[in-house]
């Protein structure tokens, strides 16, 4: 199907004007953008993420003016409920953590808008933001080096508990024991420092602590990358339990597949700083419409050793997201690559109902 | 060992008696290691000739001021000739420790080989009684007779080690950033290890050598050779080291979690190269990983560990189809997989690995096993065949075998 393509588009070659392209898309994007920016807010999603962007300066001139920069993430958007997971996956440098670190706002976005429970959050100064902290929590990825050495774990869980006055003073202790059982952690862990636990057990504190304000939405991080597969099993289980009890909303960031589809409800992948499909677990996983995702998924070994599946090889490495390929990001590692692919960028648009994707290949189907 | 408080501290006192009883034994250790030995002390046999190595009741102990590690504690397993050994486990089992026991790696003075033998077949140069190579009669300059030897690794002093590290045995480590050194180009250090290697290599011929092995690995010489580490992605540094491990034409490699660092899709490349490798070379390899996945799809046969010890061992299909430990079992079920049902509870083995000091007599995973009897405070289990190659070390199949 897809050398088909190739020989037709080889019969009847198309020039393509590189840069008449780029300024029709960028014209045809702005347009967009403004229109999506004035469309009301969804009352029922807690999160709302509109063509989110953000650029890290490379070159500076000596006036501090920016000539060249990092595209880390460009244009994502989506919705989610409360009670949803949505796991975001990708490679190593996609811009997967820069999003969610721009959704807590710990990176001011470039563009684009953030809408957490109904207010657009995205030009909060930080002083304001201080009463949204409360209400979406993050959770890292390396326990080890996120819980501060010299705190007692009553120490770290009682503090926001504190700062953000959730229960009156004298309650601090049994509410933060009551979290602590909650969790999984016995009530004698409460004097104890940090180092005299296990990589699965500080996690455990990393999620209590998450949660000891009572939060909405919780980004986790990478949150079970660095724990051993047994341990791995016992954090997952306790997110999934936590989420029913208190109905959290999970933006869950991984590059592992597996424990992606397990936990999540919706599924985005990335590539160099952009969405390349999003939709719900079952959309993505047995009805992958993008070529990249597809790779994506034949590329994780399986645990069987009876099963001897095809698989698609992806050439090549990740290109730099400092200098990204032109046209659509994905074409120079994409079996299916045509003439069309390497100059203009393809549209990010719904195929199914809640299933979206950005690839040339879908528009000629 | 001294009694532990109530608090698990040791006293200073307690502390003091330890470090004592450690540095006479760190002393008599380090000496055996530095000893000057006859090749004759250090030459072995083979159990089984289609071995390339054996690994037998390996005791790898690090002497701490808490107590002694026993990091590797009685660990047995082969490789045999033109295959793939898997060994898997969760970080702490020994598993990495096993295979630096192997390359003589261990850091000392307070790691040490204690006890145990490492056999391997290894094609050396025929020695005179000085201990030179012995030139090929009528062949060219740089061309030895050569002989294959069983070595006894942990026997070996540590200065006659480069017999084997580097040629006989390579490594290719995890993270490819750390291993490479920084201030040397691609090509200065693939260079080196034929120069070492190789009696008498010219640079030309070590520069020939080295493109040889950077297109086997897939990479185009000419852009990478006079690339300093930095400028190459991780997979492709990962290639290099590849590339470094083949250049003196090893008979085993030891891939210590070659792929954990990388991306999936990087993996799978890296993963579809080392199988090329293997057939090309026409040799071994020792695949260590905590990844089932990876295991499955690459492995012949396979070895779990479980803090410091062999519990389970067999081939492949018998590892993944017919698991007999409960451990095994559960690191199974407790891995999510593209296919599993996602509607239920992922299956997790309660509790943690048990503290590597002062481990219990009985069986280490007792605490966190499901199907824990009376009998499991008993003994340690010892290795039990359920099949020609399936071994188990657990008290629920002793009765098995006793009957059958």
């Amino acid at each position: 199907m897809a050398e088909e393509k190739v020989l037709n588009n080889e019969a009847a070659p198309v020039q393509y004007d590189d840069a008449a392209e780029q300024a029709a898309y960028l014209e045809k994007r702005k347009k967009q953008h403004e229109e999506d920016f004035q469309k009301p807010f969804d009352p029922e999603a807690i999160l709302e993420v509109r063509h989110l962007r953000k650029t890290f300066p490379i070159k500076k001139t000596m006036m501090g003016k920016v000539t060249r920069e990092l595209v880390a993430v460009d244009d994502i958007s989506f919705k989610l409920m409360p009670g949803e997971t949505l796991g975001i996956v990708g490679e190593s440098g996609c811009g997967k953590t820069t999003a969610g670190r721009a959704i807590l706002k710990l990176h001011q976005p470039t563009a684009g808008q953030i809408i957490f429970d109904g207010k657009d959050i995205t030009n909060y100064k930080s002083k304001d933001m201080r009463q949204i902290r409360k209400e979406m929590q993050i959770i890292f990825q390396d326990p080890y080096s996120s819980l501060p050495p010299r705190s007692t774990v009553g120490g770290i869980l009682s503090e926001p508990v504190e700062v953000h006055k959730i229960v009156p003073k004298d309650q601090i202790k049994s509410y933060v024991l009551e979290l602590m059982d909650k969790c999984g952690l016995r009530d004698y862990y409460y004097e104890r420092y940090p180092h005299e636990f296990s990589g699965g057990q500080r996690q455990r504190i990393c999620i209590a602590r998450a949660l000891s304000v009572n939060p909405k939405l919780v980004i986790c991080d990478e949150p079970v990358s660095a724990l051993d597969v047994s341990i791995q099993a016992q954090i997952i289980n306790l997110l999934k339990d936590l989420q029913r009890q208190m109905n959290l909303a999970y933006v869950f960031i991984s590059h592992d597949l597996s424990v992606v589809k397990f936990i999540s409800d919706k599924i985005g992948v990335m590539y160099l700083g952009g969405m390349m499909e999003f939709g719900t677990k079952e959309d993505i996983f047995k009805n992958p419409l993008h070529p990249y995702t597809k790779a994506l998924f034949s590329a994780v070994p399986n645990p069987d050793p009876t099963a001897k599946m095809e698989r698609i090889k992806l050439q090549g490495d990740i290109p730099s997201p400092a200098n990204p390929p032109k046209g659509c990001r994905f074409h120079t590692r994409c079996p299916y690559a045509t003439e069309k692919c390497k100059h203009v960028v393809p549209e990010y648009r719904e195929y199914e109902p809640g299933h979206f994707a950005a690839c040339h290949l879908l528009d000629e189907e | 060992m001294a009694e532990k408080t109530n608090k698990g501290y040791l006293t200073g006192k307690e502390i003091r008696a330890i470090t004592k009883a450690n540095a006479k034994e760190m002393k008599r250790l380090e000496a055996y290691k530095n000893r000057k030995a006859e090749e004759s002390e250090f030459l072995s046999e083979m159990k089984d000739p289609k071995n390339i190595l054996e690994i037998e009741d390996l005791h790898t102990f690090f002497f701490t001021e808490q107590g002694t590690v026993k990091a590797v504690n009685g660990v047995s397993y082969d490789v045999p000739k033109n295959s793939v050994v898997g060994v898997v486990g969760e970080s702490g089992c020994g598993k990495s420790v096993t295979s630096m026991s192997v390359m003589r790696l261990i850091q000392g003075p307070a790691g040490q080989i204690v006890d145990g033998s490492i056999r391997f077949n290894a094609y050396d140069y025929k020695r005179n009684e000085k201990g030179e190579p012995i030139p090929k009669a009528g062949g060219k300059e740089g061309e030895f007779e050569m002989e294959e030897k069983i070595y006894d690794i942990a026997k070996m002093p540590i200065h006659e080690i480069h017999r084997i590290r580097g040629k006989q045995i390579a490594m290719i480590f995890q993270e490819p950033m750390t291993s490479l050194n920084p201030v040397f180009t691609i090509g200065e250090q693939l260079d080196e290890v034929t120069l070492i290697h190789v009696p008498g290599a010219t640079k030309e011929l070590a520069k020939a050598k080295s493109e040889e092995m950077l297109r086997l690995v897939g990479i185009i010489p000419e852009n990478v050779y006079n690339a300093f580490p930095h400028e190459l992605s991780g997979g492709m540094r990962q290639r290099v080291m590849i590339a470094m491990a083949l250049a003196a034409e090893p008979r085993l490699i030891i891939a210590d979690e070659p792929t954990t660092a990388l991306d999936v899709t990087i993996q799978a490349q890296i993963l579809d190269l080392l199988q090329d490798i293997k057939t090309k070379i026409d040799g071994s390899i020792l695949l260590i990983t905590h990844d089932l996945g990876v295991i499955a799809e690459m492995a012949d046969y396979v070895v779990v560990m479980y803090a410091g010890k062999v519990i389970e061992k067999g081939t492949v299909f018998e590892i993944f189809q017919d698991p007999k430990h409960p451990y095994t079992i559960g690191l199974q079920k407790s891995k999510p997989t593209m296919t599993l049902d996602d509607s239920t509870e992922l299956y997790n083995i309660p509790g943690n690995v048990p503290n590597p000091i002062n481990m219990p007599d009985h069986c280490y995973f007792k605490e966190r096993c499901a199907k824990c009897t009376a009998k499991c405070s008993g003994d340690y289990p010892g290795m039990i065949q359920v099949s020609p190659t399936h071994f188990v070390a657990c008290h629920l199949y002793d009765e098995e075998n006793e009957n059958g």
